[in-house]
Formats: structure tokens, C-alpha cells, sequence
């Protein structure tokens, strides 16, 4: 009488998808291989100098040699990148919480927020650094600045896509705003909020390195900086390889962290 | 003293009032539902049979008139009454049992006492073993059955249902009427049922109501003789054929 939707889970691949999986690694990974190589043909081939194109070996040895120095400019970079996106990702989602209680401010304030993210964020940092010094303040500032819009406006999108008829439901149970709120609109928001959230660590990143790059005696920025005014190549590269790590992993985190979500909604 | 549980009296009610796009989507109507009758509301599609369901729920205020529920005049939505939306609007991330607690979690109430409930609930409808399911993984009449679940867990007094069973398919629908009638007769709460389907309505009704084309009003009351518990056969007597045809009479006759 009862009939079930079949469940079987995925996990059971069959060969071919498991090859497909198998392909989308290694393919990258085989292209970027041969990048590097080309990369190391063509600096060696036309005998370009060190100090303009380094080879993928001389950025290594930089790395190697450097790792010291390159790990303690690592920390205060990701300090600030992982503070201002936990700041930013506090208050997107209080605001945004905050407007879905009130039409009213929702319809004063959003528009003027959307005016505000139209100008290039970048364009802010040397007034932040007025404001806020040209300490870690500063740079956490920008950060959480630059990392607030798109988790802002995902979160808004987010609470306004909620399925009416969970909140009639809701009304029909004589639910309060607040319970609502917590039962429905919050968790109906969250894959919109990882949507804003993997755009905002990227450019958290990117706010970090930018205010080192206007003001700062720390960090990658900072160490980019240095090295290309002593004309290190090899060192502005190690320390571009070091940034991609960090990015690529707070970029993982997040969305762990989206797949964790996705695969709690039973989807 | 008066049985009658729920009371319209006089009910209108017109969207967009006093500007463009004016509907008045139900005309001044009235009815009565006795304790521990279920009635069903059956009408053409638009005629505001579910408008009218939805005042009864307090989704909705009436533009005149007024509703009794239980003696109290009704101005908003409450805890007593169980509703089903022609969606199972389940929470997509919540298990079937989470599904059918959450009227407790919504209204802040512990929901520790009512989780045996639930589940006995759950496997009246016949979803044993599917408690933890996701709706996802549960087919449409189903979820539907998940729905019925949370609409009587919380052991409301009056069961109001839109169109519950309009999403599904025939031979589904059949079944599901099976399921509701048997769970209506085991808990008898008094029970308000919109539907399209005259056949819906005669096999689960000890009353049908037939509305108008919009503005929809009561144009017919009849009681369906019969006994409980009823079974599928009945469709097959004359006596449910000839109750059909009046009805399909009445709903086409004032259709011109």
C-alpha cells in the first residue's frame, strides 16, 4: 500500500561515474603540471633573468629557504582575513535578520545598502585607514567591510525566498514572529547564506592584502611589497603560492561547511 | 443548548476593497458545522470555497459578517485548530517524525510527551519505518499523510483541510480518502473539507455544502445517509451515483 521513492544512496557508484570523479582531479592537476613545465621551458629556453621570471624550482628553493619569515608574515594575514569575515558574516546575518522583522526598515535601509556596495569597496581602505590607524584595526575594518555586502544580500535574498506556505503554516499554529523566524526563515536561509558566504572569503582575502599593500609593517601584503621593491621575484611568487594555499582552504572550509548544510536539508 | 461548533454567519469577503481590482470573492454565506460532523465545502475551482476555509482558520478576516468557533468569535488563527494546506508544506530538513512534533515546537510547547504519540500516529497512517525519512525521500501521498499526522498530533478539536488531496493522482487519492476517513473515524474531530471532487466529498461527508461560482455562497446543504465506516463500494451504489448527480446538477445548474 505504502510505496517508497527509491533511496539508495550514491555512494554506490558505478564505474563510470567513479572514473568521471578520477578524471575531474586529475585533470586539473595534469594541466597545471604541464603549466609549470612550460613555465620552467620557457624561462630556462629563452634565458629570461631571475629577477623578472624565476623559475617554479627557484620559487620553491625561495619557499624552502624562506619559510620562516614567509610563516610569520602567513599569521597576521590570515588573522585578519578569518576575523573580518567572522565579523562580517555576524553582522550580514544580524542585519539581514533584523530587516525581516520590520518592512519598514527593510525598505529604508536595503536600497541604501545596495548603493553603498555599487562603489568599488577598494576605494574605502585609505578612509578606514584615516579612521582607524595603520594598525591590524585598519585592516580588519576593511576586511569585515568588504566581506559584509555579499553575505548581507545573500542572507536578505535568503529570508525573502521562504516558502509562504511554511510561514501560513506557522501563522495557522499561532507561532510567534520569533519562533518562525528560528524554525523556518533561519534554516530555509542557510544554502543562500553559503552562496554569500564563499563569495565573502574569497574578498576578505583580498581586503586583507590590499590595506597591507596602502599601510602595513606585516603579513603577505606586506611581504609582497618588500621583497618586489628589493626586486626578490622568486620571494613575491612563494609568497603568492603561500596566499593561494590560505585561500584555497578557507574557500574549502566554507564550503564543507555548505556540503555539511546541503546534506542536512536531505538533499 | 446548541451542538453547532462552528458558525458563519453572513460572511463577505472581497479583496482589494475600495480599490481597482475589487473581488468579492465570497458572498454574504452562512453555515452551520455541528460537533463532530465533517462537512466539506465542494464548489467549481475560484469560487472561494478555500477563501472561506481560510476564515475559518483565522488566516483570513472576513470583510462582514462574523465566524464562531466553539462558541468564541474568531479574529486570528488558534492553537485548537488543525489545518491541511493543498501542499504537505513539510520543513524539507526535518525528518517525518520532526515533521509531525513541529506544531509543538512552533507553538514553544516540549514536544517529550507527544513523541510516542507521533509515531503511533505516523504508523496509523501506515508509514512504519519511515520515520526518519526525509520528505524528500517520501513520495507525494506520503508526505500528505505526514501532513494529516501533524494536523491531529497536537489533538486539535476542529480538522480544516484545503484541497488536500488535489496534488495527487487518482488511484493515490483514493487511498488517502481510505486513510483519512479511517483516522477521522478513530479521533472524530469535527472536520471542514474543501474539495472539487463531488465523489471526494460524498464518500467523506456526513454533510456536503455545495458553493457558487464566484462570489461563492452556500447554494445547497445535503446530508449523506451513509453508515460509518464506509468502504470504497459504497462509490459503486445508485444511492452515492444518484447523490453525485444531484450534486454535479446543482453545480452546473448555476454555473449559467
Amino acid at each position: 500500500m505504502v510505496s517508497a521513492v527509491d533511496t539508495t544512496p550514491l555512494t554506490a557508484a558505478p564505474v563510470g561515474l567513479a572514473f568521471d570523479h578520477a578524471r575531474s582531479i586529475a585533470l586539473p592537476i595534469v594541466f597545471g603540471a604541464g603549466l609549470l613545465l612550460l613555465w620552467h621551458l620557457a624561462a630556462v629556453g629563452f634565458q629570461i633573468p631571475k629577477v623578472i621570471l624565476p623559475t617554479p624550482g627557484d620559487v620553491f628553493t625561495a619557499l624552502v629557504n624562506n619559510a620562516g619569515t614567509i610563516w610569520q608574515q602567513t599569521i597576521p594575514t590570515v588573522r585578519d582575513t578569518l576575523l573580518g569575515f567572522g565579523l562580517a558574516t555576524v553582522l550580514g546575518i544580524g542585519l539581514a535578520s533584523l530587516l525581516s522583522f520590520s518592512r519598514l526598515l527593510r525598505d529604508a535601509i536595503y536600497p541604501l545598502v545596495i548603493v553603498i556596495q555599487l562603489v568599488p569597496k577598494i576605494a574605502w581602505t585609505p578612509l578606514f585607514i584615516v579612521w582607524a590607524g595603520i594598525g591590524w584595526q585598519s585592516r580588519l575594518t576593511i576586511a569585515t567591510f568588504i566581506c559584509f555586502f555579499p553575505i548581507f544580500i545573500a542572507m536578505v535574498a535568503g529570508l525573502e525566498s521562504t516558502d509562504r506556505s511554511l510561514v501560513r503554516l506557522c501563522r495557522g499554529l499561532t507561532a510567534s514572529t520569533w519562533r518562525t523566524f528560528w524554525l523556518v526563515r533561519l534554516p530555509g536561509s542557510l544554502t543562500y547564506l553559503f552562496a554569500g558566504l564563499k563569495i565573502a572569503i574569497t574578498l576578505s582575502v583580498i581586503g586583507v592584502i590590499v590595506a597591507e599593500f596602502i599601510s602595513s609593517s606585516e603579513g603577505l601584503g606586506f611581504l609582497i611589497l618588500k621583497s618586489a621593491a628589493l626586486l626578490q621575484t622568486d620571494m613575491i611568487l612563494a609568497a603568492i603560492t603561500v596566499l593561494c594555499v590560505v585561500g584555497l582552504i578557507c574557500y574549502g572550509v566554507v564550503h564543507a561547511g555548505e556540503v555539511a548544510v546541503r546534506r542536512w536539508r536531505g538533499e | 443548548m446548541t451542538t453547532d461548533y462552528v458558525a458563519v454567519d453572513n460572511v463577505r469577503k472581497v479583496f482589494n476593497a475600495g480599490r481597482r481590482g475589487e473581488v468579492e470573492a465570497v458572498a454574504p454565506t452562512s453555515f452551520r458545522i455541528e460537533a463532530g460532523e465533517f462537512v466539506s465545502l465542494l464548489g467549481p475551482s475560484g469560487c472561494g470555497k478555500s477563501t472561506l476555509l481560510m476564515m475559518v482558520a483565522g488566516l483570513e478576516d472576513p470583510s462582514e459578517g462574523a465566524i464562531r468557533v466553539g462558541g468564541k468569535p474568531m479574529s486570528a488563527p488558534r492553537a485548537q485548530t488543525g489545518i491541511m494546506f493543498q501542499d504537505p508544506t513539510l520543513l524539507p530538513w526535518k525528518s517525518a517524525l520532526e515533521n509531525v512534533l513541529f506544531p509543538f515546537r512552533a507553538m514553544n510547547r516540549p514536544v517529550g510527551p507527544y513523541i510516542d504519540h507521533a509515531k503511533a500516529l505516523l504508523d496509523e497512517v501506515g508509514l512504519e519505518g519511515f520515520h526518519d525519512h526525509k520528505p524528500r525521500q517520501l513520495s507525494g501521498g506520503m508526505r500528505q499523510r505526514v501532513a494529516i499526522c501533524r494536523a491531529l498530533v497536537y489533538q486539535p478539536d476542529l480538522l480544516l483541510m484545503d484541497e488536500p488531496f488535489s496534488a495527487l493522482d487518482a488511484i493515490t487519492r483514493d487511498e488517502m480518502n481510505l486513510v483519512l476517513m479511517k483516522i477521522w473515524q478513530e479521533h472524530h474531530r469535527t472536520a471542514l473539507f474543501v474539495t472539487h471532487s463531488i465523489r471526494e466529498a460524498v464518500f467523506l461527508s456526513d454533510r456536503v455544502l455545495v458553493m457558487s461560482q464566484r462570489p461563492g455562497r452556500v447554494i445547497e446543504d445535503i446530508r449523506i445517509p451513509f453508515a460509518r465506516p464506509r468502504g470504497l463500494e459504497i462509490g459503486e451504489t445508485a444511492e452515492f451515483n444518484r447523490i453525485c448527480g444531484h450534486l454535479r446538477g446543482k453545480i452546473q445548474h448555476r454555473r449559467h
